[in-house]
């Protein structure tokens, strides 16, 4: 059967006078072109999953979630090898290797089998952590150069059930060879699975939602430098100040590796209390990523906002609705 | 999950090796099955022996080796000992 759309091969192949509205299947990055503008011509792309777009990523412009700001790691459970589907095991089945979709080949590794993730399908793909909170975690192997102004993390994540100073990403200090004290800088959770900023003075700040429901999917962003920290749930804020921070306290606090699921307990459940942690996607920044807020501190532009209306839409999390119990 | 208790580390690593036998480890990506883990806790009975992660589901599933009657449920209380530091 012939398709019932017109195609072309790739962009190269597009039409070159189209007229607008003119709308086409892309082939070779299976997308839905519209011709928007006759002149140029100027085309829209539209796929599935709203693919999120950066300088040196799978997508680097033309998806509806595009910034400029590139990663300095992105793992994302829907593609295990960092480029796409055909790397993803079956359901189950432990990773040792989420590699890297950044195009900076920080691949997170775990090569001890227990303490490896399975791929799971939880409405979304994610990996998902050992039932233990002594148990499970991946080393990214990088650390930021000295010299940036602080972090940014950005989570699609199921909590475990219940857990205690888990960190969920996390960055070793100078000198620690992994995340081990509870406020190691990045994002934490604590009982009741609240999200918590650790911070780059190696303290904590809890986010203001402390009600919502441990097994819920929920987008977490935390980020912190000189004069401003925040932990955005969804787009709604749930802490905000603006604490100074010396270069010598932000290097000291990034000092290390990355790692995710490890921190003064891991990201996984205790035992007696059901299944550990699930990692959908996660991004980690160095610096600070650009974001505006409306009078209530809530999220409401910038390129923050792209990535996490992003996760939003790919999993099908309301960004402006945490979940609460 | 569940774990088997030893007296010596040097036990654990025996019967951990074992099991990597049995599951064909060291295999790309993967170098061991588990570490040897010492118990902490000091209210724990088990204070000062040994044990490891017997996994009783997924990829690296391995209660089968085991005779059921010498097993005991996972406690991650057996690794942490008080509060974390303030």
């Amino acid at each position: 059967m012939a398709s019932t759309l017109l195609t072309c091969a790739n962009t190269g192949a597009r039409p070159a006078t189209p007229a607008l509205g003119d709308t086409l299947y892309q082939e070779d990055t299976n997308q839905i072109i519209v011709c928007s503008n006759a002149t140029g011509p100027v085309w829209k792309t539209y796929e599935a999953n709203g693919e999120l777009a950066y300088p040196s990523g799978l997508y680097t412009a033309g998806t509806p979630y595009v910034i400029t700001t590139q990663p300095d790691m992105h793992y994302d459970g829907s593609r295990i090898n960092g480029a796409d589907a055909s790397g993803n095991p079956a359901i189950g089945v432990a990773i040792s290797s989420w590699e890297d979709r950044s195009g900076n080949s920080r691949d997170a590794d775990q090569a001890t089998g227990a303490d490896q993730g399975s791929f799971v399908k939880m409405g979304g793909y994610g990996v998902r952590m050992p039932s233990s909170s002594s148990l499970g975690f991946y080393d990214t192997n990088h650390t930021f150069a000295s010299g940036s102004d602080g972090m940014t993390v950005i989570v699609a994540v199921t909590p475990p059930n219940y857990n205690y100073y888990a960190g969920v990403v996390a960055a070793a200090k100078t000198g620690n060879p992994t995340p081990t004290i509870f406020a190691d800088a990045g994002i934490m959770m604590t009982t009741y699975s609240a999200a918590y900023l650790a911070n780059l003075v190696h303290g904590y700040y809890p986010s203001s939602y402390t009600t919502i429901s441990r097994q819920g999917p929920r987008i977490i962003t935390v980020l912190d430098g000189d004069g401003d920290q925040k932990v955005f749930e969804g787009t709604q804020v749930g802490y905000t100040n603006t604490a100074s921070r010396t270069p010598a306290d932000i290097d000291d606090a990034l000092g290390g590796d990355w790692f995710l699921g490890e921190g003064y307990q891991h990201f996984g459940a205790t035992a007696s209390n059901g299944g550990g942690g699930i990692f959908y996607e996660v991004l980690i920044f160095r610096g600070l990523l650009g974001y505006t807020v409306d009078g209530n501190g809530d999220l409401d532009g910038g390129e923050m906002n792209t990535v996490v209306n992003y996760l939003a839409n790919k999993y099908g999390i309301p960004a402006t609705h945490p979940y609460e119990s | 999950m569940k774990a088997k208790i030893f007296n010596t580390s040097a036990k654990a690593a025996k019967s951990i090796s074992d099991v990597e036998t049995a599951l064909g480890i060291p295999q790309p990506g993967t170098d061991k099955y588990a570490d040897a883990m010492e118990i902490i806790n000091p209210e724990s009975s088990y204070e000062g022996k040994f044990t490891f992660p017997i996994l009783t589901e997924g990829t690296w599933k391995c209660d089968q080796l085991f005779t059921p009657s010498d097993l005991v449920d996972w406690d991650d209380d057996w690794f942490y000992s008080g509060e974390p530091p303030e």
